[in-house]
């Protein structure tokens, strides 16, 4: 992968990242020059087809996770069911996914990808060709986002 | 412009709820809200009940989003019905498409207020 496509890249994760986190999750969030340890449990991962091939997936510890939901619902954690936890934090993803592929590739073919789902084993997480981390903090949250590319497009 | 009766079709429960609270938020406080979580159950639903705008997310389990615009836009009583997509991808090809298919508007996820304000009335809906 050439240095431009992996600044396109960064770019459009940064985008999406800010954008989702900000008008979604009213949480202020700015990218991390360095990696930062998250005690995370599930995993949320989706998977991208067009224009690129690969997946996205998204940590957040438990507490951080609490937050960005009551944030989403303006309700306490314990007033939310597990289910109503759960699709808040895949559309959490689905959203985020949906606009690093929109700002990575405004123009050319539609994109496309899966519906996002929770991994509780992250080694089942398929690596790619490419595997990079990025990572945020969000008014003291640690989010990871973890970007594998199988296959550039055409 | 008003509508007594808002048909949101989209398999995320939290998404459902989002989409309410910023059309309430944008004026549309009096309009009833329905809700569907894939083109199938909304198009039951419109089979029995008329409705005056429909929201619509694109990727949905059963029947994806392009699918019910398509049926929608030959029923009867549904064809002049205005439709909104509400999607978290945007794409020139996709647009496209969804414009041509008869959309009234396309907003990209995440949803606000202003941008139900800019669309509605951009777009005139």
């Amino acid at each position: 992968m050439s240095d431009q496509d992996a600044q396109r890249i960064k770019s459009a994760m940064d985008e999406a990242v800010l954008t989702t986190f900000t008008e979604m999750a009213f949480l202020d969030i700015v990218p991390l020059a360095e990696s930062a340890d998250i005690d995370h449990q599930q995993v949320m991962t989706i998977q991208l087809f067009e224009p690129i091939r690969g997946s996205i997936q998204l940590y957040m510890s438990k507490e951080g996770k609490q937050t960005v939901v009551e944030n989403i619902h303006a309700d306490g954690w314990e007033h939310l069911t597990m289910e109503e936890i759960d699709d808040c934090l895949l559309e959490i993803l689905n959203v985020l996914a949906g606009n690093f592929l929109s700002e990575y590739r405004p123009s050319g073919p539609k994109p496309k990808m899966s519906f996002p789902e929770i991994v509780f084993d992250p080694s089942e997480i398929e690596q790619g060709a490419l595997s990079r981390d990025f990572y945020y903090d969000g008014e003291g949250i640690p989010v990871r986002i973890s970007f594998h590319l199988e296959q550039m497009e055409a | 412009m008003s509508y007594d009766s808002i048909l949101i079709v989209d398999d995320s429960a939290t998404s459902r709820m989002i989409i309410k609270r910023c059309f309430e938020m944008a004026g549309f406080r009096s309009s009833s809200f329905h809700e569907a979580e894939d083109g199938l159950k909304a198009l039951t639903f419109l089979k029995q009940h008329r409705v005056d705008l429909i929201l619509t997310d694109l990727r949905m389990p059963k029947m994806d989003g392009s699918t019910f615009i398509k049926k929608v836009k030959v029923m009867e009583n549904t064809r002049d019905v205005p439709v909104v997509v509400i999607s978290s991808m945007g794409n020139e090809a996709l647009e496209k498409t969804l414009w041509d298919d008869g959309v009234a508007g396309v907003i990209r996820k995440p949803l606000s207020p202003a941008k139900v304000v800019e669309t509605m009335e951009d777009r005139n809906v």
